[in-house]
């Protein structure tokens, strides 16, 4: 177990000291903020759309056009954008060191071929909490900074408004179960780096499965509804979950046990296919 | 027991690239491992230490059964495989501190003490980026050296090393069995280092144990000399002999005439050569492990 | 004898009076300018005044939390609202000189007198003229203590409005306690659907907002200041 806990440290160590890991730390730091200087500037009308049933009848004070609704947007990117800094980490963490040939020094060492891969794993989910919590925090930071703060407008059987303080607390947890979801696509690319001798090829591969999958998952044909519930993405809208009133429970830990069964599925897999992989290289 | 493989085997689909291996290994030894490009030398490295599973038979590592102990056994042994690879983002010490850390020894004395062994003290605060294929080289022994091992497993140390290196890490071998009583399994294309270095040796070829045995011993057989016959008209006394069935073969390098024939022959030689009016320099028999290595191999592939 | 008549003419110099007075105080008003200028006439006296209002949204299709927000308001029209996000507000009743806003461009008419309805009050119908949607708007004036405690405001075919406004004393001046804006709206806010792996970036669809929908937000007055003066800065 101490031998498990200091790989981890050593493989979180090895992904923090890689420049690909601030990548996409560095791009949400510039893109982030640009988005919401370019919002504040220029605005948007979703609220006078959204609100015009009552414009004869009532007078709005203040503005729901905050830091809080271009982050609530901005959390779209979790979809297909936000997954590129993950697959760009997770899919060289295994095939890297086979490539760069480091697991032959390391496997020369008492450690386990199940503790390598364990250890790599938690220091990929590791990375992966940080950047999506990173996320968070520059959207929420530099929204209110930038844009303002104030209360949450969010489409839920209609329209929603959550207070700032209440807005917050759903993206924490919103933010959380993005973890899980992007969780998913680290463990899928975690695998594809387990099999593929570079780090290119669990990109490529990590994108096509998740593309397709989402394609398959968003088109309305009868005949997809049996494939449906077996695709990962058909649960990835559990971060929007968060913002429904009152937060749907339910929905959230069944789906939230569905992705977690994929990582843990993808986990093994890879396992499997270490333990008994022949170190060639 | 060292090192001690059973019917050791590996099969790469229909090929067995390691067939039978029964490979000794006792303490104290610094043992050359020897073999021609594919000959199984570097598969049989890889299944010792656990980097590919073995297709047939078993074997022991500090007198326990690999699979059985798990990997423990591996804290008590070092190894340097193939080329050394390294985190290139990281500092040669951060490098060992990770290695360290997974060998179960953690201390920056000892990770100083490797790096001064391998005369890399000075750029331990380097990327090993930067690091030429020589300084990689000497990184890779410091790593293998780290957690003071029993047994230290070598795969061509000296591959790109200056002379200077080369010479160094040879002494660090010699020193490492005599002083620190390790045993070192050396693989190597250097049979000259072999020959200078080594107490005992093996010789595979096509996945097989060829022989093993005392490196002394080996080329004491006297079947494996080699005659120097320095000669004048070298030429014609080769176009002479070349066609004799009583010599295993001749060659003629620099005017210097090599005969590999059993010492039984060796008489015959002489009078041969002062029958044709060859005035002869020098006969000397000589035996070096290339020698007996290319002859071993020669008669094994029956040329 | 003398001093009984006295006291007889008296009594009825007196009832002479008190039915003049009587009289001229129940005398029903014809003019709407009339009426609504004894509703602003109190009013006149009040130069500033500031109050927390708790708004409540019940509206179908449309939730948000209570808000509550501190109202500033100052003569003859400044209005300022501090609150920490969104709120929603009556256009009319709020505060004293939105009555003026209704009043411009409208034909008045009086449609009734509190002697010919039920709820005691002055009905005046406002035609406005500007108004593109043929906007008409109804208001009851309470002719015992002049103030505005209904309005109906009607666009045809989009929406109808009841604000009903109940008052309270304050420091002599009748001030809002509460207010009741009863929406009849004809297009309901469309039941959009929160982000789903089906339409990823919010589903707009839902009901398309063609059945007519009914909803109520309540607004609650609590700690006026009345004439304490205000910074006018805060109405830059």
């Amino acid at each position: 177990m101490i031998l498990l806990l200091k790989a981890t440290y050593y493989e979180i160590l090895k992904i923090f000291n890689r420049m690909r890991t601030y990548i996409g730390f560095a791009t949400v730091t510039l893109l982030v903020p640009m988005i919401m200087y370019l919002a504040h500037r220029f605005g948007f009308d979703v609220q006078d759309q959204a609100l015009r049933a009552l414009g004869d009848s009532v007078m709005f004070v203040g503005t729901l056009v905050n830091g809080l609704l271009v982050s609530y947007y901005l959390m779209n990117v979790l979809w297909v954008h936000f997954p590129f800094f993950i697959v760009l980490v997770g899919g060289d963490i295994m095939a890297g060191e086979a490539a760069a040939g480091t697991f032959r020094v390391l496997m020369t060492r008492p450690i386990t071929r199940f503790q390598i891969l364990t250890s790599k794993f938690i220091a990929t989910f590791f990375y992966t909490a940080v950047i999506v919590f990173y996320l968070g925090i520059v959207c929420i930071g530099s929204g209110v900074m930038i844009v303002g703060g104030g209360d949450l407008f969010v489409f839920d059987k209609g329209i929603l408004i959550l207070s700032q303080n209440e807005a917050l607390f759903r993206f924490l947890i919103a933010y959380g179960l993005a973890v899980v979801v992007q969780m998913v696509v680290a463990a899928l690319t975690f695998f594809f780096s387990t099999i593929a001798s570079n780090g290119i090829g669990p990109i490529i591969g990590t994108y096509a499965v998740l593309v397709v999958s989402l394609i398959l998952s968003v088109i309305q044909i009868d005949v997809l509804d049996t494939v449906r519930p077996y695709l990962f993405t058909t649960y990835f809208d559990v971060f929007f979950a968060p913002f429904a009133d009152p937060i749907p429970w339910r929905e959230i830990v069944q789906k939230s046990l569905c992705l977690g069964g994929y990582i843990i599925g993808f986990y093994i897999l890879s396992l499997l296919v270490f333990i008994r992989k022949d170190i060639l290289s | 027991m060292i090192i001690q493989t059973h019917n050791l085997g590996k099969r790469f689909g229909d090929r067995w690239a390691v067939k039978n291996l029964n490979l000794t290994v006792e303490k104290g030894q610094i043992f050359g491992f020897l073999g021609p490009n594919g000959a199984g030398k570097s598969t049989t490295i890889r299944m010792l230490l656990n980097l590919i599973r073995p297709s047939a038979g078993c074997f022991e590592l500090l007198s326990q059964r690999v699979g059985s102990s798990g990997k423990k056994i591996y804290a008590r042994i070092g190894a340097l495989v193939e080329k050394p690879d390294f985190y290139l983002y990281l500092t040669a010490e951060k490098n060992l501190e990770i290695l360290a850390a997974l060998s179960g020894c953690n201390s920056r004395q000892r990770i100083r003490e490797v790096l001064e062994i391998v005369n890399l003290q000075e750029r331990a605060q380097e990327n090993v980026r930067n690091y030429s294929h020589g300084m990689k080289q000497r990184l890779g022994i410091a790593q293998a050296l780290l957690h003071d091992p029993e047994l230290v497993i070598l795969d061509e140390p000296t591959s790109g090393l200056d002379p200077e290196g080369i010479h160094e890490i040879r002494e660090l071998i010699i020193s490492l069995a005599s002083e620190r009583e390790m045993t070192i399994l050396l693989s190597s294309h250097q049979l000259h280092e072999v020959e200078q270095v080594c107490t005992h040796m093996a010789i595979i070829d096509n996945g097989s144990m060829v022989v093993q045995g005392a490196v002394k011993e080996l080329l004491g057989k006297t079947d494996f000399y080699v005659t120097e016959v320095r000669i004048d008209r070298p030429e014609d006394a080769y176009q002479l002999l070349k066609t004799e069935k009583w010599l295993d073969d001749i060659t003629l390098d620099d005017e210097l005439l090599k005969v590999h024939l059993s010492a039984d022959s060796r008489p015959l030689l002489a009078e041969f050569l002062v029958r044709h009016d060859f005035r002869i320099y020098s006969i000397i028999p000589r035996t070096s492990l290339e020698d007996y290595y290319l002859t071993l191999l020669k008669k094994r592939h029956g040329r | 004898m003398n001093q009984k008549l006295l006291h007889l003419s008296l009594l009825i110099i007196m009832a002479l009076l008190l039915g003049v007075m009587t009289s001229l105080e129940s005398q029903t008003l014809s003019d709407p300018v009339i009426i609504l200028g004894k509703v602003q006439a109190p009013m006149e006296a009040i130069a500033d005044y500031s109050v927390t209002v708790t708004v409540s949204v019940a509206v179908p299709n449309l939730r948000m939390p209570d808000k509550e927000l501190r109202l500033f308001y100052q003569q003859p029209d400044k209005i300022h609202v501090e609150t920490d996000g969104f709120a929603m507000l009556p256009k009319v009743g709020l505060v004293p000189s939105q009555i003026n806003q209704l009043l411009e461009n409208v034909k008045m008419t009086l449609k009734s007198t509190p002697e010919q309805n039920e709820s005691g009050a002055y009905i005046i119908n406002l035609q406005h003229l500007e108004a593109p949607s043929k906007m008409t708007t109804t208001i009851w004036i309470n002719p015992k203590r002049w103030t505005l405690d209904k309005v109906l405001m009607n666009v045809p075919d989009i929406a109808e409005t009841v604000i009903t406004i109940q008052y309270q004393k304050f420091e002599g001046f009748w001030l809002p306690e509460a207010i009741k804006v009863y929406l009849n709206m004809q297009q309901s806010i469309p039941a959009m659907q929160r982000p789903s792996i089906e339409y990823p970036v919010g589903y707009f669809g839902g009901s398309s907002g063609k059945e007519p929908v009914s909803g109520i937000i309540t607004l609650d007055f609590g700690d006026y200041r009345v004439n304490q003066g205000i910074d006018s800065k805060i109405f830059e």
